[in-house]
């Protein structure tokens, strides 16, 4: 079960710590074709690695950020509901549905630049889920970490991913050509940036 | 003293590097007018040098001493030898890497350095080039990636003349002086590359 918000929550959209009881959530989707084809990752993660990053890197406060993207579920079993298998019990006040997950990383520190990365299940695609993760991750990075510049990216097919950088403030920096080996063919990835300064007229500073 | 020979691209030679080569790769690494454009921050004794470079016998890359003939290097310096040089024929000028690689993608970046008094005559140029046969023609990349700092002009003529297509420009990517500083992305891919090598050549490589 998702960890308490990291982020405060934007509509019902929150980013809470990674904890234990989560791993069969990214165990599922890291491997899943419909979130892994669009990273892309091309090998497959078994448990015990995943539990070794987990006790690594994911547990590693020095090294970024990475949070699960939670949606509040109604009490009485309205909203997303799981398809794990893990009905959200009717008695919790509010029961958070992972549908996602973001992480900041490569964090430069006389740079103060880091990357920034993010998936959501299908079924939570289309309605602003990632978007809202994002702002809340770039709110984060922008004002908690005081990084000054975030980069980003997305493989040239697409263009949910795109729209949804470009949406948060993105601006494409470059085409690194045949990056990627989708499909059988070679495709680009179109690299993001996002420097602090223009996060912060955008928003209006800090909240 | 350089390690054992591992490819020749006329006039440089790529060696390995070795315990006795830490000094030179130090100097590389710590000496300003080399380090700020390589973006090394943090200039390091030789403990963490050699520390470091364990890590790329571990890795998917390479780090290759880059050599040229005594004479060449005595044209260049004005003198005969250097006490703290190989007493072989092999004089070390500077060093070439490729790293970050991915297999499954066939892409790797470069990085490379020649010392301020062999610059100029087109070691770096052969280096690279000699790098890049390795990389498309034994490793099977299929793309190779340079990031420049904003302002390093020969690195980009260097890139520029094989071949490297520039790609973007990461805006305020580094801090330097409490300002932001742009990298350049650049791309070359391997047909693009034996397209350019089939043209008639300056010179050979083995």
């Amino acid at each position: 079960m998702p960890g308490p918000v990291v982020v405060d929550a934007a509509d019902d959209v929150s980013l809470r710590t990674v904890e234990r009881t989560d791993l069969d959530f990214l165990h599922r989707w890291q491997n899943h074709p419909t979130v892994r084809r669009w990273m892309p990752r091309s090998h497959p993660v078994r448990r015990p690695r995943l539990v070794e990053e987990f006790e690594g890197w994911l547990s590693d406060r020095e090294d970024g950020l990475q949070a699960l993207v939670c949606l509040d579920s109604k009490p009485d079993g309205e909203g997303v509901g799981t398809d794990d298998g893990n009905e959200s019990d009717a008695a919790d006040e509010s029961a958070m549905t992972p549908v996602g997950f973001v992480s900041l990383f490569d964090e430069h520190p006389v740079d103060r630049s880091a990357v920034v990365s993010a998936w959501v299940v299908p079924r939570a695609r289309g309605r602003g889920v990632a978007s809202a993760a994002i702002d809340s991750l770039l709110a984060h990075a922008f004002d908690e970490r005081n990084l000054e510049k975030l980069v980003a990216g997305a493989i040239a097919t697409n263009e949910p991913s795109q729209a949804t950088l470009e949406g948060a403030g993105f601006e494409q920096e470059a085409r690194v050509r045949e990056r990627y080996f989708v499909d059988g063919e070679f495709v680009d990835r179109i690299e993001y940036g996002l420097l602090a300064d223009a996060w912060r007229t955008r928003n209006g500073g800090a909240e | 003293m350089p390690g054992p020979l591992f490819a020749t691209g006329d006039p440089v030679s790529l060696h390995t590097v070795e315990e006795d080569d830490l000094s030179f790769v130090q100097r590389g690494w710590t000496d300003p007018s080399l380090r700020r454009p390589l973006s090394i921050e943090r200039p390091m004794n030789r403990e963490a040098l050699s520390s470091f470079l364990e890590t790329v016998d571990d890795s998917a890359g390479v780090k290759l001493l880059t050599c040229v003939d005594k004479e060449d290097a005595a044209d260049e310096r004005g003198s005969a030898g250097d006490d703290e040089q190989s007493p072989d024929d092999a004089v070390s000028v500077g060093t070439v890497s490729l790293f970050d690689v991915v297999p499954e993608s066939g892409v790797g970046s470069i990085a490379y350095w020649i010392a301020p008094e062999f610059q100029g005559s087109g070691f770096g140029r052969a280096a690279v080039r000699r790098l890049l046969t390795y990389a498309f023609d034994e490793r099977r990349l299929n793309r190779v990636r340079a990031d420049v700092l904003a302002g390093n002009d020969a690195s980009v003529a260097l890139l520029e003349r094989l071949g490297f297509v520039h790609e973007g420009v990461n805006r305020g990517q580094k801090q330097r002086a409490g300002q932001r500083v742009d990298t350049n992305v650049f791309g070359l891919l391997a047909h693009e590359w034996r397209e350019a090598e089939d043209r008639p050549t300056d010179g050979g490589v083995n």
